[in-house]
Order: C-alpha cells, then structure tokens, then sequence
C-alpha cells in the first residue's frame, strides 16, 4: 500500500465502481424516463384543474353575462382571466353566438370547456365558457419538475457511487491488497503462513486464508515430494546408464527402419561399430554386412506389428572376427521403438550344427545313420517326386557269430570294412546308411527294372562274399539283400522301408546268401502269419490243437518201440497247418511256453491211457528252443510225469541244435537234471544245423536223430550215404542211439540197417496218426516184423 | 304615536300581501298575449324584451322593499329582494342591461300599466280592476 496501487488492484475498483454507477445510472435514468411521464401528466391535470378553478370563481358572473348575452359584461369577464399566466385565451358564448373571445397568445393545448347554465334554473342551458390553457407554461413546468428529479437521482447515485466505492475499498480490495502482499513475502517452504486480513478472521476472506495455506501446505509436500522423486531418478538413471553401459550383451534401441538412437560399448564390439558416442548414433542396423540383409528388418516389423516380443539368430559379416551368429532379442517398447538385446551364439549355433551332422551319422563308418536316411529318401521324394528309385536293405548272414564269437572290436571292423565295401561298389549318387547293427540301406536313384536291381544286388552280394581276413583266419560273409522300388512298390517311406524288409525277411528266410525283390504275395504271407499268430492265442483253450503219434522203429527187430508226438493244428477256417508253419510264430509270440507244456501234458495223459490198455510204449516230446531252460523247468516235466505215475524214463524230449546256441550253462544244466533224472534227451534235425561235433561229447544226449534231408536222398552212391555212416559210426562211438527220420523206402530201410542204424520212422512205417488209430498201425507193423523175421 | 300603531298594521299587510296572491298584468287592450313562467323570468331579469310575438314588453318594478316585490320574486325565482338587487347590481356597473323601471307603489304600476300598453307589472289579484288583464298567475302552480 506504500507504493502506488498495482494496475489489476486499480482496475477492480475501477470496474466495481464503473459497474455501481452503470447500473445506478440505468435504473435512475429509467426512473427518471418514467417519472418525467408522470410529471407531465401531472402537469398537463395540474394545469386543468386550475382553470376549472378559475372558471368556478367567475361562474356566478359568467351565468349572468350568458343569461343576458351581456358581451361587455363577458369581455370584461375574459379580460380578467387572462390575468391569470396559466390562459392563453378565453372564449364565452351564449347559445347563438360568442359574447367575447380574448387571447395572449395563439391557443396550442386542448381547451377546457364548460357548459354554463341559468342563474335561475340550473336546467337552463344559457351559454359556455372556453379556457385555453397555456401550453409553453406547462411545458416549462414539466422540464423544471423533470430537471428537479434528475438533479435529484443524480445527487443520489453520485452519493452511492461514492459511499459504495469506499465500501468495496476498504472491505474488499484493501484486505485482497493486503493478502496478495502477504503471499509476496511469504516463505512457504519454510513453513510460514499466511495470516488473514485484521477483522476478516471469520468471514470469506478468512476462510480463502485458511484454503491458500492449505494449499500451500499441499504444494509444498508435493514439491518436496517431486524432488525425491527426482533425486531417485538421477540415481536409478546413473544406475541404468552403467549396467547399460558395462553389459556383456549388446543393448541397444532402434525405430522401425532398424535405426539405432542408442547403443552400448558391448554392441558396438560384437557388430565391429565404432563406440556410441561420436555422433553416428543413428547408423541403421540393415546397413551391415549380413548374410542375408532382409531378415532383421523382418524380425523389426514382425515384433512392433504385432506389439510382441521376437527373437532369431542371424549371420554376420564382423569385420575382425568373420562370420558371427548373433541373437536378437527384441522388445517392442513404444510406437515404432524397440529396444534389442543382443549376444554372440556363434558356439551355439556350431555347437548345433555339430550336433545336427552327428545325430544323422553313424559314428562308427561315417555313413548316414536310420535318421539321416530316412531324411534324405524324404528329400528326394519331396524335391524330385518324379524321379525313380530302388531301395536296397542288406543284412550280413552270420555276422552276429562272427560277433559272438570275436568279439565286437571285430565286429566293428568288419562293419567298417563292409561299409567300404560297399561304397566301392556303388556309384556316387547313391546313398548307404548303416540302419544299425549289421543292417545296411541303399539309396539307388534310377534304379527301377527288377533286371538292374537284381544285377545290383548280385553285384553288392558279391562284394560282400569276398573272404576278411579276421585274426590270422579267413571268414566267408554271406549278405541277405531285400529290394522295394519306387513307385512302383510303394509311394512313402514308410511303405518302401516295410516292403523292402519284407522282401529281405523273405531272403533270409529262403537261407539267406540271397536276394528278393518285393512283391504283394510276401505281404499276404506277413498278413497270413499275423492272422495266425492271433488265432494261435486261444488255439489251445479252444481246443484246436492235436497230438499225432509217428511210431519209432526199432530196426533190429522191426518192432515198435517208442513214438513221436507231434502237433497238429486244426484251424477252423484254414483246416489241418501243420507245425513249421505255426510253431515259428509260437516262438516269436512266447505262446510256445503253453502250446509245449499242454503237449507234453497231453502226452502223458495218452500214455497213461495205453498203459492202462497194455500198449508199452513210450513217448518223444519236442521242445523248442525257447522253452530251454525257464520256459519248461525240469522240476514242471517230473511233476507232471508224477502225476500221471510215469516213471521218466518213458518220456523222451526232442531238443535242436539251436537250443545250444544260448546261454550254454544254463542249457547244460537243464539236460542235467532231467536225464539224471532218468528222461531220454534226443537232439533233433541233427545235420542241418550249425553243428558242431564238439558239444555231441560234452552234452548229456541220448540219441541223435538224423534229419530226413539227409535220408531222402540216401542210394548206395550218394554222399549223403557216406555222411550218414559217419554219423552213425561217430555216435556209436559216443555210445549214442541214433533214429534216421524220413524213412520212405525198402531200399532206404535196408541201407540204413547196414550202417548199423539202431531206430527208424517215416512213412515206410506208417505216417503220424490220431492217437486212437497208433494202437492198430502198432499192431501192423508189429506184425510186419513177425512176417519179415518169420 | 299613530306611527306607532300603524306599524303592525304594515306588518300585518306585508304578511297579508307576502300571503296575497300576486298577479302579473297588462291593460286590458294590450297585444300581449298570457305568458309562461320563463317568459315572465327572461323579461323581468332582462334577458329579453322583446316577445316571440315580436312585441316589445316593458317590464314594470315595485321598490326592492315592497313586500309586493318580495312576494313576487320569491313566487317565481324563490330568490328574496337581496339576491335580485345583487343580480342587478354586477350588471349595472358594467353591463348594458338595465333592469326594470322601477314605480313607487301599486297606485303608480297601475297607472303606468293603463298608460302604456307595452308595460306588464305585478300587483295583487285584489288590485285588479276591469282595464287590466292578467297575463300570468301563480295560481296553477
């Protein structure tokens, strides 16, 4: 308040004030309009009232002028009322003419009239009288009443205006004044308030007061607030700014166009950049040397379009280290921004590429493996769909022997030396994979005709047959080669692999050292056996299966002295099948273990039968190699004899060579128990097998039985007849029976007897028969001998 | 003394003439024809003198103090002597208008009435004579 009023203070009051007398000056001129309206009218009645006053002091005399048409009498009349200032002239008349008419001036205003009637009969009407009055005088007299109430009002709102002002000084714009002051030298932050204008405590200005300092109060803990928060930020931002600065990975942010705004030393090394920094901060990451310069700005727009996180391994050209492997990881942070975060992989990725190569090689030829194969028959078929090709399996016969026996450091060369083997025989754009073990495949593009196949085939065969040379020996290798072709044997991998081992299933077993190429008759074989592999399940439950009896000659006698039980299987639907067809997939179902013991089972019980009728016989049992040793415990045979009350010696079991290939020990110790307990052992098929002299003196045998393949060609010339002394010889030695099989012929018979063969069957005898009809064959061939001894 | 006596006895005929019926006539020859009440007033108080007939009329007074005068105006405006004195009094001083000529007494009207057959006055019925005809009474009243 001690220097001049600032411009806005000035200006309120100004405005307050000007608004008063505005608003003063409105009302009061409109009551002014509005009374000078009044006043005229007032005027104008006033005016009239005072010449019907006039008239009522003449009117006495006037009636008497009227009454006697006195025109002196009415001029003088007349005379004295324009005495009077307010008439400017003055008309009296009797009923025909005017008496006296005067004037002061020309008459301007309505004039008043009055009917004047006798002296003496107020019914009379004898004349009238006509004031005019003086309209200037009324006009005068209306602006001077006019002008006295303007003046009035004037008075009036200049008093107001005056006392007004002074109102809104002192109780308005002083304390405002004083406030405003107040908050200039307030020191708000150190907690100083504002104090309210004095005598102002509990009224608006008191209460605006109270809300500044609360206001202030909250500005100041939101300022105070704020600059923590700052404070914080610099901190977090010096924070962030080293991690960013000292990463191991590669940080950086760029815009949709792959330019970078900002990036890290880390970065700048694994990209072969100069450091950030100098001014080339918006370098586009597309620009550099990448193998292929599309993909990152692909990963860009993939990762901002649909606002997700993205990352990929690309290539780059560094210009110190080479070709890099670098991940991008990419986070979309705001509009057409992202931020990328980014690490060299190049171990990784070898590390992967390595592992790739291996999980499709073989680590042991160097060839593709089954995976690697099998990828590149789908390359071929999915790139050149068009073209032909053979697909070659090929099993080594004999291979596992020559592992058993040598050991797998062998093994493995030989492997080796196949694989090599067979690369030489092919040409280059064929593919050989090892499949496992001793399985090889082979790629032969352009192959199609069986002719080709087959001269391949031989080709391959041949290579393999020629002798290894294995620890100072020399060893034959036999190869069993299954071919399927495409189209024409199958359209899928999965077909043509399936159809070739079919084809290399059917070499192998026609005696392997062979070649086959697939046709749909080894799928219907495979169908067959699968479909008799399930009706074989309940074959036994369903009592399909059947005992024949093939009677055992004793040839010295040519009596009968034992049988040969032997399996028959009545199918329902595909009648009699006979053993070698069925047995096979009893031994792959495990079924064998049942079929065997329910043979022996039924055995038993028809011998007990027999005995019961005086028919002595005893009984051969075949089992399989896979009932040895677990499959059919000695402990489970003796039992079962017990039960019957056969003592053991009335039951023979027909074993196979190949029984001796597995676990020796375990085989040796089965033989054992059972011929110790008194069971006959027989070793069957002998001859055909992979036999070996030497177990013929350390096994627990009886009898050996000569395979009919080496009987039914037997003559006086034949090498069979030589082989076949031999062996009747050696087991005589060995103090081993021997029961030639397959007799058919007289000539068979005596050549046999010469030898000095103890045993015989075959058809010559009689053929395997139902149990109910061997009592009767016995008894012919029984008879047989009495005729031929007789 | 006799003065003294003769007092009630004017008295006595003021009060008898106020009471006596008063007439307005002419001579017996005279071309004025009977008259209303407002004819006689416009004539007697000077509005005109002249009849609808074209006859001038000359009205005849008694002295303001007669009780015919008294008797006379108050049976035909109900105005006393005073108030027709003051009438004619504004318009003596200034208006043209002169009231009626005045005559001393009864004797004299009727004198005048049979001298001049252009006069009418008032006098009482009692006063008629056969030279005189009435023109106006207050009788139908």
């Amino acid at each position: 308040m001690k220097s001049s009023p600032p411009l806005w203070q000035r200006s309120l009051l100004y405005r307050t004030v000007a608004s008063i007398v505005a608003m003063t000056l409105l009302v009061g001129g409109l009551l002014v309009a509005g009374l000078s309206v009044l006043v005229k009218q007032k005027a104008e009645s006033e005016a009239y009232r005072r010449l019907g006053e006039l008239i009522d002091t003449v009117e006495s005399t006037v009636r008497i002028a009227c009454f006697v048409k006195d025109e002196q009498l009415a001029a003088e009349l007349a005379r004295g009322l324009l005495r009077t200032q307010e008439i400017s002239a003055v008309r009296i008349s009797e009923e025909q003419k005017s008496l006296a008419y005067l004037e002061r001036s020309p008459p301007a205003a309505a004039p008043l009239e009055r009917q004047i009637s006798s002296p003496f009969n107020e019914q009379e009407r004898v004349g009238s009288i006509v004031l005019y009055p003086d309209q200037t005088l009324i006009e005068e007299r209306i602006i001077t009443s006019t002008v006295y109430i303007a003046s009035q009002f004037a008075l009036l709102i200049a008093a107001v205006a005056a006392a007004l002002t002074l109102t809104v000084y002192r109780l308005v714009i002083r304390p405002i004044a004083r406030l405003s002051h107040g908050l200039h030298e307030l020191d708000a932050e150190s907690g100083a308030r504002l104090y309210p204008p004095l005598s102002h405590e509990h009224n608006l200005l008191g209460t605006l007061t109270a809300d500044i300092n609360a206001l202030t109060a909250r500005l100041v803990t939101s300022l105070h607030d704020e600059q923590a928060l700052h404070r914080q930020q610099e901190i977090d931002e010096r924070k962030y700014r080293g991690i960013f600065e000292n990463a191991e990975s590669g940080i950086f942010v760029a815009d949709g166009k792959c330019r970078m705004t900002s990036y890290n030393r880390s970065l700048a090394r694994q990209l072969g950049l100069p450091p950030a920094g100098d001014g080339n901060e918006t370098l586009a990451l597309s620009d550099l040397p990448w193998a292929d310069r599309g993909l990152l700005p692909r990963l860009t727009a993939r990762c901002l379009d649909e606002n997700i996180h993205a990352n990929d391994d690309f290539e780059l050209m560094h210009p110190e280290y080479g070709w890099r492997w670098l991940n991008f990881s990419l986070t979309p942070v705001g509009p057409d921004l992202v931020q990328g975060i980014v690490s060299d992989v190049t171990d990784r990725r070898d590390a992967e590429t390595r592992a790739r190569r291996l999980a499709i090689t073989d680590p042991l030829t160097g060839l593709p493996n089954r995976g690697g194969f099998e990828q590149q028959i789908k390359l071929t078929l999915g790139t050149r769909p068009e073209e032909e090709f053979a697909l070659l399996l090929l099993d080594l016969d004999g291979f596992r022997q020559i592992n058993d026996a040598l050991g797998f450091n062998v093994g493995d060369q030989v492997l080796v030396g196949m694989a090599a083997r067979l690369l030489a025989a092919l040409k280059s754009e064929d593919t050989v994979a090892r499949l496992g073990g001793d399985d090889f495949a082979i790629l032969l593009p352009g192959v199609s005709s069986s002719i080709s196949a087959g001269k391949l085939a031989q080709r391959l065969k041949k290579a393999i047959s020629e002798p290894v040379r294995l620890e100072n020996r020399e060893h034959g290798l036999r190869a069993s080669i299954g071919l399927a072709r495409y189209p024409a044997d199958g359209s899928t991998l999965p077909e043509l692999l399936r159809h070739a081992e079919l084809a290399l299933a059917c070499a192998q077993s026609d005696g392997g050292n062979t070649w086959r190429i697939f046709e749909p008759s080894m799928a219907e074989a495979v169908e067959l056996r699968q479909q008799l592999s399930s009706d074989l399940l309940g074959a036994s439950a369903r009592d399909e299966l059947r005992l024949h009896y093939q009677p055992i000659i004793d040839l010295r006698n040519h009596r009968v002295s034992s049988a040969e039980c032997l399996l028959r299987w009545q199918h329902p639907t595909l009648g009699m099948i006979a053993p070698d067809r069925f047995i096979p997939l009893a031994e792959e179902t495990g079924l064998i273990e049942e079929i065997g013991l329910w043979c022996l089972e039924t055995a038993c019980r028809q011998l007990a039968a027999w005995d019961a009728r005086g028919l002595g016989l005893n009984l051969t049992v075949n089992v399989s190699a896979r009932q040895i040793p677990s499959g059919l415990p000695p402990e489970t045979v003796l039992r079962l004899l017990a039960r019957h009350g056969l003592p053991p010696s009335r039951i023979g079991l027909e074993i196979t060579e190949s029984t001796l290939i597995g676990d020796r020990r375990a085989v040796e110790a089965w033989l054992e128990a059972l011929r110790g307990a008194g069971c006959w052992i027989y070793l069957d098929d002998f001859g055909t097998g992979y036999s070996s002299l030497s177990y013929l003196k350390s096994l627990q045998l009886d009898t050996l039985k000569i395979d009919k393949a080496f009987v039914r060609d037997l003559n006086e010339a034949s090498h069979d007849r030589v082989m076949v002394e031999a062996v009747t010889m050696m087991a005589d030695s060995l103090q081993l029976s021997v029961v030639a099989e397959g007799i058919e012929t007289q000539e068979q018979l005596q050549l046999l007897r010469r030898m000095g063969c103890r045993y015989g069957q075959g058809y010559l005898f009689s053929r395997p028969v139902p149990a109910e009809q061997l009592p009767e064959a016995v008894a012919r061939i029984d008879a047989l001998a009495s005729r031929t001894t007789i | 003394m006799p003065r003294l006596h003769a007092l009630p006895l004017l008295l006595l005929l003021a009060l008898s003439a106020a009471h006596a019926e008063m007439v307005v006539a002419v001579r017996a020859d005279s071309e004025i024809g009977p008259l209303n009440k407002t004819e006689l007033t416009h004539i007697f108080l000077g509005r005109y003198r002249q009849l609808a007939s074209g006859q001038q009329a000359e009205p005849l007074d008694l002295p303001v103090a007669s009780p015919e005068h008294a008797a006379f105006y108050e049976a035909l405006l109900n105005k006393t002597s005073a108030e027709i004195r003051a009438y004619w009094a504004r318009l003596v001083f200034t208006g043209r208008v002169a009231p009626p000529r005045t005559v001393d007494n009864s004797e004299r009207l009727q004198e005048q009435l049979l001298a001049n057959p252009r006069a009418l006055g008032y006098l009482e019925r009692t006063k008629l004579d056969r030279r005189l005809r009435v023109v106006f009474e207050f009788g139908e009243r």
